[in-house]
């Protein structure tokens, strides 16, 4: 009813969705809640989503770091400071780049799949014949894929964080003649468990941002194949907005627990 | 037996369904006739609670579902069965685990004990030997009959048929009409048919409501409706002829 009212005017529709929003984000919670659990669904959606997104997420790792590397190399040698590089290059990553880059790939690669694949399922009524069959499809689709985005995206993290590390490594071998093992010892020395915790904390956020925005959208997609494409294209646009929303208020909170 | 009283629904400004008031009675097939846009798949999701209620009630064996939480209505699925207008098959599954689904949700059946009844019921719609096929390499009719499968694989109560001939072929459409009656006369299922097609009606109906604008124009016996006077009756019995 309350939903209803929202909806009915215009400046009313954008709380709609949010109070829509909520709904579902409660109606998921509770659905965590109890029996069946779909083990061999999260194993697929694991593989899903390590299969769409591993090789994108090692090239874009590998070559932030290298650019980064690159960049900020030259300019740290203007200082007499480019020994430092290696600890630039990992901090930046683990703290910034790796979290926020993984994750705006995944948008775009699993977000959307996510999204297409329900919305494709309400148009064609495949969600409600869920239902009718006694299946509850927050369980059976949207858990299923908010456990694996949670247990994946921090795997990508680390991936795009390790392979950075060594573009970077690479870059400051063979452009500013730091050494490898001056590069790794400068990086670990300079690395602290704040960096680490905020490396580990921002994907676990922005997975809960990918997987209840794309299923979300997904399962309330209307409008046919017109309705999929346009749900699709919102999930993507609204994921990255909050991604960079999140990261800003997540790097803000770390700072004041940490300075 | 389904029962609704008084049930009202509305999209927006739109009423779709108004005060309808329908008797499913136990083990007879009734058949909900209309056009196009009168609400009747719109009557078949109400009951199920895919969509709300907006005023009235609905009786599944005597209990009133009408405040029923989804939790609830979880329970009283498990008794009904719904094959949807487009089938609405997993097209990421094969029609072997179409047609398990339920069995895997709601049973604790052995892989052994779940082919033997994925068999059965694909043996019942003459599908069997389609087991490793996707939904996407069916046709249409054939799409139809495995989701009539996978709606029996655990014996529900109830099962409404939404627009089953539609889009078919008029051979196709009549091997889904005599599947419609073996499945009341084989298991006793309580059937609710909605449709616009007056040859399926006539082949299966033991009851038919006719609704226009989502009101209640008439009820009766396939011959009351037949020889009915009332005006829209004979309009729709005509194709419009008498309009």
């Amino acid at each position: 009813m309350i939903e209803k009212i929202l909806r009915n005017s215009p400046p009313g529709a954008f709380f709609g969705h949010i109070y829509s929003y909520i709904l579902f984000l409660g109606t998921t919670i509770r659905s965590a809640f109890g029996g069946p659990f779909y083990f061999k669904e999260i194993i697929e959606q694991l593989y899903q989503i390590g299969n769409r997104s591993l090789s994108i997420v090692i090239l874009v790792g590998t070559f932030t770091g290298m650019v980064l590397s690159f960049q900020t190399g030259i300019e740290m040698a203007r200082f007499g400071a480019k020994a430092y590089i290696g600890s630039v290059v990992l901090v930046s990553l683990v703290r910034e780049l790796g979290p926020v880059l993984t994750a705006l790939v995944v948008a775009g690669r699993v977000g959307s799949g996510i999204t297409a694949e329900l919305g494709s399922m309400a148009v064609t009524d495949q969600i409600n014949a869920m239902r009718a069959m006694a299946a509850d499809p927050y369980k059976k689709l949207v858990l299923t894929r908010l456990t694996a985005l949670l247990i994946m995206l921090p795997i990508l993290v680390a991936v795009a964080d390790t392979f950075g590390f060594f573009g970077g490594a690479i870059i400051a071998s063979t452009n500013l003649n730091v050494g490898y093992a001056l590069y790794k010892s400068t990086a670990l020395n300079n690395i602290y468990v704040e960096d680490l915790l905020s490396g580990l904390v921002k994907p676990i956020v922005f997975a809960v941002i990918i997987g209840t925005i794309g299923c979300y959208l997904g399962m309330n997609t209307k409008g046919g194949t017109k309705g999929v494409g346009s749900s699709t294209t919102l999930s993507v646009v609204i994921s990255s907005i909050f991604i960079f929303v999140f990261d800003f208020i997540l790097t803000k909170i770390f700072f004041l627990i940490y300075r | 037996m389904i029962k609704t009283v008084n049930l009202s629904k509305s999209f927006g400004d739109k009423e779709v369904l108004k005060d309808l008031s329908i008797d499913f009675e136990r083990g007879k097939t009734t058949v909900v006739l209309g056009r196009s846009g009168t609400g009747k798949s719109v009557l078949l999701k109400v009951i199920l609670r895919l969509l709300s209620i907006d005023s009235g009630q609905v009786y599944i064996d005597d209990i009133d579902t009408t405040d029923f939480s989804e939790s609830q209505m979880m329970g009283i699925r498990k008794k009904m069965g719904m094959l949807f207008q487009g089938s609405a098959l997993f097209d990421s599954m094969p029609v072997y685990e179409n047609v398990a689904f339920t069995l895997r949700e709601h049973t604790r059946l052995s892989e052994d004990r779940i082919k033997d009844v994925v068999r059965e019921k694909l043996e019942f719609v003459e599908m069997t030997g389609t087991e490793g096929l996707m939904p996407a390499e069916l046709s249409g009719g054939m799409q139809k009959r495995i989701a009539l499968a996978r709606t029996m694989a655990n014996n529900p109560d109830y099962i409404f048929f939404d627009e089953p001939t539609t889009g078919l072929d008029p051979i196709t459409a009549r091997t889904i009409n005599e599947l419609i009656i073996r499945v009341r006369e084989h298991t006793g299922t309580t059937v609710a048919v909605v449709t616009h097609d007056l040859d399926s009606a006539a082949m299966v109906a033991q009851k038919i409501v006719l609704i226009k604008g989502g009101e209640k124009y008439f009820e009766g016996t396939p011959d009351d409706f037949q020889r009915s006077d009332i005006d829209f009756v004979k309009a729709f019995r005509s194709g419009g002829k008498d309009m």
